[in-house]
């Protein structure tokens, strides 16, 4: 009698054969050495199957597939849930041990201090409305989600451990960027003050309810706090985050400021960086190279070497010089007597009479002023280029994305459906990251992992919108195959539906807003999800 | 080293005659296994970790996966033939 087939012996060796079959082939097996051998080392296989995958309990293809299998899931989601508490609470505990100083309080949602903030301002936001509660909520959120995302990150990277060498090798390229952040000295008071008769050596981290620099720094300043004056030196760069930063003695690199009002009154080497409400550079204020900032109201009485490029919410004053090009874009500007440019001056205002520019002002390069009509958006053809551009790089990266990563892209794309909790993850993240990046860039390993952070939030962001748009087109056609084609199709009609809901007035910027929440929530549980199947022993 | 008995026999058999490099060296190959069953298309990967996970019956994967029965006891063969393929060209 012929031998029987492999898949017919694993039939048998699984228990799946039955009747006259099983009957047939037991009798062959008798006689047959060669299907005896077969059906024995069938049997070996399955067995060590059997063990090697019951040693790793979370080996669970697909949680939705399986419903009994969910028990190993809630299971490992808790034991997660429970490492993350654990850690959060140490994490907290280090926080606290930081002592913030009030004007950062809202950073610590957790203390007593916060916590009595955040009961005042929920009762009167009740009474009077405003925004202050949503600043609160945004912390409480965000501290909650940092330390989720502390977590995932620790049990991602402990997870994928035994994969990625590229990995490691990024960690370790990271810890090295940020080393110099560790050759630093801290100082940590209520007031911190580098006296006139001090000098610190390194680079200082200094937080503080005042920060004074009346000494020298031959490092960087890294300063925190509710005023941050500098009178003395710094050698290095100025990155200042607080309600007010004034600078009468010299910064001799750059500086990133991030307060709400800078004055500029001494030397600076290079350039300032700025988001602030409130820029002035005083008149005996020097800028060693130019100014690159986006501001409220902006103020220019002493002296820019280089270029001025500034986006405004308000207007631009110059009465000092400025070495070469200005560019605003803004409300209002206004050019005094004593006002030099040695470039080109273009401005793009609101309204011309927001425009005064002096007789006595002078004006090396070209001058050219022009109004922005806000006429209707839908009006203008660039508007519709601009969105059949937007478009067509959202198809490209979606085209991307399913080829380079067809099966994350896929389910990233079904994750969406499960509606709630991707809303709500999502929610979590955007509120919570930007406050991660900034308690990364103060207090954990340094700027460079803030950075590639907040890179990766604005990307997760973009992309929030191709899976939304998938998904949407997905449903819509509930195509039978699933070829590419069929995706791009629908990422296609979905991105159009998407892109059109969302010029409707008010109803549009929620539906937006709604749109960056699911796609980011999906996004992260599916990182988390993918991070799974992945584990091994 | 195989013991032609029960499945709950085999542990027993095994752990009753103490080998600390031979259990080492299994521990090792059956996270090689896991590793291998892990990098396994999804399409194999379902079936088999169904059937001796779960340990559900050929029947009830392809309720589960909305497949035929054939097809699953075809794809759990693949699977197989797939993860000696890794192991063998791995412990090459």
């Amino acid at each position: 009698m012929e031998c029987y087939s492999e898949l017919t012996c694993s039939l048998f060796v699984d228990g799946e054969l039955t009747g006259d079959a099983a009957r047939h082939l037991r009798d062959h097996l008798v006689t047959c050495q060669r299907c005896r051998d077969l059906v024995h080392a069938l049997r070996a296989e399955s067995r060590v199957l059997t063990e090697s995958l019951r040693e790793l309990p979370e080996e669970a293809p697909s949680p939705e597939a399986f419903s009994h299998l969910g028990f190993s899931w809630v299971w490992g989601d808790l034991a997660m849930m429970a490492a993350v508490l654990a850690l959060g609470s140490t994490l907290f505990i280090w926080i606290d041990h930081l002592e913030i100083p009030g004007a950062l309080e809202w950073f610590n949602p957790f203390s007593l201090n916060g916590l009595t903030n955040l009961m005042f301002n929920l009762s009167y936001y009740f009474a009077h409305g405003g925004t202050a509660m949503l600043t609160e909520y945004v912390a409480v959120v965000g501290g909650l989600f940092l330390v989720l995302l502390l977590g995932g990150s620790v049990l991602l990277l402990g997870r994928r451990w035994r994969l990625p060498k590229n990995g490691l090798g990024l960690l370790i390229v990271l810890l090295t960027f940020s080393l110099p952040g560790f050759a630093l000295e801290r100082r940590h008071e209520e007031f911190v003050t580098i006296a006139a008769n001090q000098t610190v050596d390194d680079t200082l981290l200094a937080i503080g309810n005042t920060v004074r620099v009346e000494g020298v720094v031959n490092g960087d300043l890294l300063a925190f706090g509710r005023s941050v004056e500098v009178s003395g030196t710094v050698k290095g760069d100025l990155v200042s985050f607080a309600k007010r930063t004034v600078v009468s003695g010299s910064v001799e690199g750059r500086i990133y400021n991030f307060s709400q009002s800078l004055d500029l009154d001494g030397q600076l080497g290079h350039s300032i960086y700025g988001f602030t409400q409130s820029l002035r550079v005083a008149d005996r204020g020097h800028v060693g190279d130019g100014i690159v900032a986006a501001a409220g109201d902006v103020s220019l009485e002493g002296e820019v070497k280089r270029s001025v490029d500034m986006l405004l919410s308000g207007n631009a004053d110059l009465s000092g010089s400025i070495g070469r090009d200005m560019t605003v874009t803004g409300r209002g500007l206004t050019l005094t007597n004593t006002a030099r440019v040695g470039g080109n001056l273009t401005a793009r205002v609101r309204q011309l009479k927001g425009v005064h520019i002096a007789d006595g002002a002078i004006i090396a390069g070209k001058r050219d002023v022009q109004v922005r009509v806000r006429k209707s958006q839908f009006a203008r053809s660039r508007f519709y280029f601009r969105q059949a551009l937007s478009f067509a790089s959202a198809m490209l990266v979606g085209w991307l994305g399913l080829v380079l990563v067809p099966g994350f892209f896929r389910e990233t794309t079904q994750a969406v459906g499960s509606g709630w909790r991707s809303l709500g993850l999502g929610i979590g993240i955007l509120a919570g990251v930007p406050v991660a990046i900034v308690v990364v860039a103060i207090t954990l390993v340094g700027i460079p992992i803030a950075l590639m952070l907040f890179a990766a939030y604005l990307t997760a962001i973009y992309l929030a919108k191709i899976w939304v748009g998938a998904f949407l087109g997905w449903i819509l056609l509930r195509p039978t195959g699933a070829t590419r084609y069929d995706w791009l199709l629908g990422l296609l009609l979905g991105l159009l539906i998407l892109t059109i809901v969302g010029f409707i007035p008010y109803l549009g910027g929620l539906v937006r807003f709604g749109i960056v929440c699911l796609g980011l929530g999906a996004f992260a549980w599916q990182l988390y999800h993918a991070s799974r199947p992945a584990m091994t022993a | 080293m195989i013991v032609e008995v029960e499945e709950g026999v085999v542990v027993e058999a095994t752990s009753s005659e103490p080998s600390p490099l031979g259990a080492v060296i299994r521990m090792e190959e059956r996270a090689q296994l896991r590793v291998a069953i892990a990098h396994l298309p999804e399409n194999y990967r379902l079936p088999l970790v169904l059937r001796y996970y779960s340990e559900l019956s050929y029947d009830e994967i392809a309720q589960q996966l909305g497949l035929r029965r054939n097809h699953v006891a075809v794809l759990i063969l693949r699977a197989k033939q797939e993860l000696r393929r890794k192991l063998a060209h791995r412990s090459k």
